[in-house]
């Protein structure tokens, strides 16, 4: 090296002696590896020494000034402070985490080497501003941090700090100078400055919720980019651009943000009293709003994988190992960002839209709702928005969980705990169980419909499902739709546990059902279950699973080729479709292959939801639990009032007493009735209808004897006219416990108890002329024949009108046996046996109600007691009238008429016979008595 | 305390001052702020070997680019 030039080597030595012993700007000790390591770089960097001329410049040294003067405090005293920035250094905010940094040694910023020409002062800056290895924790300690750690651009009239003059760096100046010369009314205004790591800085603290920032500002929840700040290497425009595209972001972090305080009462701003019911969901005293809390709940999850992420970047920026530019911080938190962006909308539509005086009802609907439509709409658009859906799945998962602990507390346990009234179907805490209303008036569904944005209170529509739909069908219900298919079953599962408990409570408890409770897992954990099977991978599922795969996978491959022999046969020649179609089928075999979803009660994003599989998930975890449940405790309530509460045997005493099929023991009461009436003693009277039911029944059906009763009810004046009406007051009725009473009601005895006075009508008229008797008119003709000759034609019309009674009688009593058999063994009879079919195949309460008022519906109108053919019952009220007045007559004796009154008779009988023979004909013909032949 | 700023800051003065007048008996062609930047750099543990490739090979590209810009004159 020394090339035996001995002075250039006497410096050598010299001057490297030198150096090693002396200090290091930032290292500790002489001689250490860094002073080795300069001197190695300046050896590289040699450049044949020998050849150049040298000579060591005396150094002088500085000698310390004696009056101490602080040059540092001198130079800033002015407004020039040319100090650079100090990025790399403690933080501002409140991280706890970061405060060891503030004990490190400062360095000083690099920003890569510049070969570039800087200003001339930077020669002196360098002196000046050699850091100094201090603590922070001196008195002055906040002053010394403003003039060491950052230049607080944050200031106003902030000092600048240099930067090289290279175009790329300087272009704010250039477009600054360019704008100046071009634009006659351009004013330079007044710009803070600041570095492009710091503006990351702020970015990162602005994403994970800091509230108070120098760039970015608030108002009203707004947030906007502050005008005027720059930075030397871009324009101001484009700079504000990709600012406020932040600034959005930073926004709908801000607005979750705030929401998921409020949700959990971390509220930082006081409330007015006042205003704080509208704005707050939660105040003290009220039941917490669960369907809000999971949503927070799964919210907050998200944030903070978020925050975390962006706790790594910073520190990233902190170690400054690698350059980190804006736009690549932008791009590392791109996926995020539209996951905040999807966060938002979602949050937008289903919570903050939604008027502060809803009721919880409808708000947790909403919610539910808009994330269900949402999945759905993001699982349309494909694989693009794959983390999207699972995104969206994981939240919605999470947010129907108290849904469904509601749903899943109510059909197994019978009892519906919704403190803050957010499910759909509310407890109607007026009536009690014990009430004849109970199966209808507990329970309320509300529907709401977004067209019109009205509540309708739609009284218990699972009965009258059919009845509620229809009323609401032709707007739009969207009333938790994804519980919608299984809504009826629900309902039916919860009142009938319901009704299973209360009944349950006056017999022994079967103890071996409750110590299964505990081993019993929720819908909500059956749900997640059947989801996590659905997604994980095939090699933990079963054998039987794997074939169930393999089918699958055979008929896919097999649709796959079928497919593409239809494309090839219509000599569609597109890649793309056939491309498509492949990728469609062949999909959905690899979809059972995709991940696994890990635990379950931990890691609910299940990565692998992809298209067309939502409902599909739904339809195949959630509902089956559902309906085997509803299956299984309905089948229970119904085994139970059968075989406890003897439901069948109540439905067949109704049928007994007033549908006269117990033949015989009502042939007795009403006969005693008849023989009243005809003897014309007054029969009116409770106590002695009473008393003869009683006798009636209790011959055969002791039991019966209490819970059968006779009321009379005053008969309108009009109707006493005719004399078959007269049978109109009475009225039956059949006292039927709780809870069979909910099958057989009140309005369903009232239609039973005119069935029952038909009957009885068409039983009198039987009666009356089943006892005429011919003997009556024996003693006439003997009479007559003993008569003398010249009566022989008085004789004549005698025996006519003697046989052409006989006639009349015998008519009238085809006509009214033909009526009787026909509604006894047609109508009821029949019928009854169809009743009884349907009733050992119902399946749940409603379902047996339903029945039970069609079976009673069909009497009805068979018997012709509907409104439309009442011209036809008057008919027949008419002939049966006649027939009472004929038998009166009869029995009257044979003077006690006249041949015209006969004729009468006969030309009203046949009058009436002719209208009905027409009407029934003409209603054969046209179909609608399909039973009448 | 200020005192004793100032003469560490001298010292350290000193010392880049000796730096300066090694890396002109070798010739590297540095100047004091890109030696006081080297200096910086290998405080922080860069392997002295590859700074002064890269160095190297920035010198040649500003040279290749002086010399294109010197050329369509």
């Amino acid at each position: 090296m020394v090339h035996s030039d001995l002075s250039k080597a006497g410096s050598w030595r010299r001057l490297t002696e030198e150096f090693l012993s002396s200090p290091l700007p930032n290292t500790h000790g002489t001689k250490t590896d860094t002073h080795y390591s300069v001197l190695s770089l300046l050896l590289f960097l040699s450049d044949s020494p020998s050849n150049t001329n040298f000579t060591e410049r005396p150094r002088v040294k500085d000698t310390e000034p004696e009056d101490k003067f602080d040059w540092s405090k001198y130079l800033m005293e002015g407004e020039e402070i040319e100090t650079g920035p100090f990025p790399d250094t403690p933080e501002w905010s409140e991280d706890e985490s970061e405060e060891e940094d503030s004990q490190q040694p400062i360095s000083r910023e690099d920003s890569g080497i510049q070969l570039d020409r800087t200003p001339q002062e930077d020669q002196d800056t360098n002196s000046k501003t050699v850091p100094v290895a201090w603590t922070v924790g001196e008195p002055d300690a906040r002053a010394w941090l403003e003039q060491h750690v950052v230049t607080p651009y944050w200031v106003g009239h902030a000092p600048r700090f240099p930067h090289s003059l290279h175009l790329h760096s300087n272009l704010l100046n250039v477009w600054d100078q360019h704008l100046y010369n071009t634009d006659p009314l351009y004013l330079p205004e007044e710009k803070a400055f600041v570095t492009e790591t710091q503006v990351i800085r702020e970015t990162l603290w602005l994403l994970s919720g800091v509230k108070k920032h120098f760039i970015f500002q608030h108002h009203d929840s707004k947030v906007s980019v502050r005008s005027n700040v720059v930075v030397t290497h871009l324009t101001s425009n484009c700079l504000r651009s990709v600012l406020e595209h932040i600034a959005v972001y930073g926004q709908a972090v801000f607005r979750l943000q705030r929401f998921i305080d409020e949700v959990t009462g971390h509220s930082s701003e006081p409330f007015p009293p006042g205003v704080g019911s509208s704005h707050s969901y939660r105040k003290g005293s009220e039941p917490p709003f669960r369907t809000y809390q999971a949503f927070v709940w799964a919210l907050n999850k998200y944030f903070t994988s978020f925050k975390q992420e962006l706790t790594t970047i910073e520190r990233e920026v902190i170690s400054n190992d690698e350059t980190v530019t804006l736009s690549a911080v932008l791009e590392r938190l791109s996926p995020h960002l539209a996951q905040i962006k999807v966060l938002h909308k979602v949050f937008c539509t289903g919570v903050a839209e939604v008027p502060p005086a809803t009721p919880n009802v409808v708000r947790a609907s909403h919610l539910l709702n808009t994330l269900y439509k949402a999945i759905i709409e993001y699982d349309s658009v494909g694989d693009a928005s794959e983390q999207a859906v699972a995104l969206l799945f994981s939240l919605w998962t999470e947010t129907v969980r108290p849904y469904l602990e509601i749903v899943d507390e109510w059909i197994v346990h019978g009892h519906l705990f919704d403190p803050a009234k957010e499910f759909i179907i509310q407890r109607n805490k007026d009536v009690p169980v014990n009430h004849k209303d109970f199966w209808y008036a507990t329970y309320t569904l509300y529907s709401v419909s977004e067209m019109v944005d009205n509540e309708e209170k739609l009284n218990d529509a699972a009965s009258g499902s059919s009845g509620g739909d229809q009323g609401s069908s032709n707007r739009q219900l969207t009333m938790v739709s994804f519980l919608k298919p299984v809504l009826k079953q629900i309902i039916m599962a919860g009142k009938s546990m319901q009704l299973l408990k209360n009944l349950d409570c006056r017999e022994a408890e079967d103890s071996g059902r409750s110590s299964r409770d505990a081993e019993r897992k929720s819908l909500y954990t059956l749900f997640l279950e059947s989801v996590q099977s659905r997604l994980s991978s095939p090699e933990e599922s079963p054998t039987d699973k794997v074939t169930e795969e393999q089918a699958t996978t055979r008929s896919l491959i097999k649709m796959q080729s079928i497919v593409a022999q239809h494309l090839e046969m219509e000599d569609v020649h597109d890649p793309l479709l056939a491309i498509n179609f492949a990728r469609l089928y062949l999909e959905q075999r690899d979809f059972h292959e995709r991940f696994s979803g890990g635990d379950f009660m931990v890691d609910r994003s299940s990565q692998s939801v992809t298209c067309q599989t939502f409902e599909l998930t739904l339809r195949c975890c959630l509902y089956p639990h559902i309906e085997r449940r509803y299956i299984e405790c309905c089948g229970n309530l119904m085994r139970t009032l059968k075989k406890d509460y003897r439901l069948l045997e109540y439905l067949q005493a109704m049928r007994k007493y007033f549908l006269l099929e117990a033949g015989d023991t009502m042939y007795d009461f009403y006969t005693a009735i008849f023989d009243k009436v005809q003897e014309k003693e007054s029969w009116q009277q409770p106590s002695f209808l009473n008393v003869l039911l009683q006798e009636a029944v209790g011959q055969r059906y002791p039991e019966d004897s209490g819970r059968l009763s006779v009321f009379l009810e005053p008969l309108d004046p009009s109707r006493k006219k005719h004399p078959v009406n007269n049978l109109e007051v009475l009225t039956l009725s059949y006292k039927v416990p709780w809870p069979v009473d909910i099958v057989i009601s009140s309005e369903c005895q009232k239609i039973y108890n005119q069935v029952f006075l038909l009957l009885l009508q068409i039983k009198w008229a039987k009666y009356s002329l089943d006892t005429l008797r011919f003997g009556d008119f024996a003693e006439v003709t003997r009479k007559l024949e003993g008569s003398p000759a010249e009566e022989v034609k008085l004789k004549q019309p005698i025996n006519q009108q003697i046989h052409r009674m006989c006639l009349l009688r015998v008519k009238l009593m085809h006509f009214v046996n033909s009526l009787h058999n026909y509604i006894m063994t047609r109508i009821l009879h029949s019928t009854g046996l169809e009743f009884q079919n349907q009733v050992q195949e119902a399946k749940d309460l409603d379902q047996l109600i339903k029945i039970h008022y069609r079976y009673l519906a069909t009497i009805h109108d068979r018997c012709l007691l509907r409104e439309k053919v009442s011209f036809v019952k008057e008919a027949i009220m008419k002939v049966l009238n006649l027939v009472l007045i004929f038998s009166d007559r009869w029995r009257a004796g044979f003077g006690a008429w006249k041949i015209e009154s006969i004729d009468k008779m006969e030309l009203d009988f046949k009058n009436c016979h002719m209208f009905l023979v027409t009407i029934l004909n003409k209603a054969v013909r046209r179909g609608s008595f399909p039973h009448r032949e | 305390m200020a005192s004793a700023t100032n003469t560490n800051l001298n010292a350290v003065r000193e010392t880049m001052d000796v730096l300066l007048e090694i890396s002109r008996l070798l010739n590297t062609g540095l100047d004091m702020e890109s030696l006081s930047i080297c200096v910086r750099l290998c405080e922080q543990g860069i392997n002295p070997e590859a700074l002064s490739a890269v160095i190297k090979e920035l010198r040649k590209a500003s040279e290749t680019l002086k010399v294109s810009e010197n050329c369509p004159n």
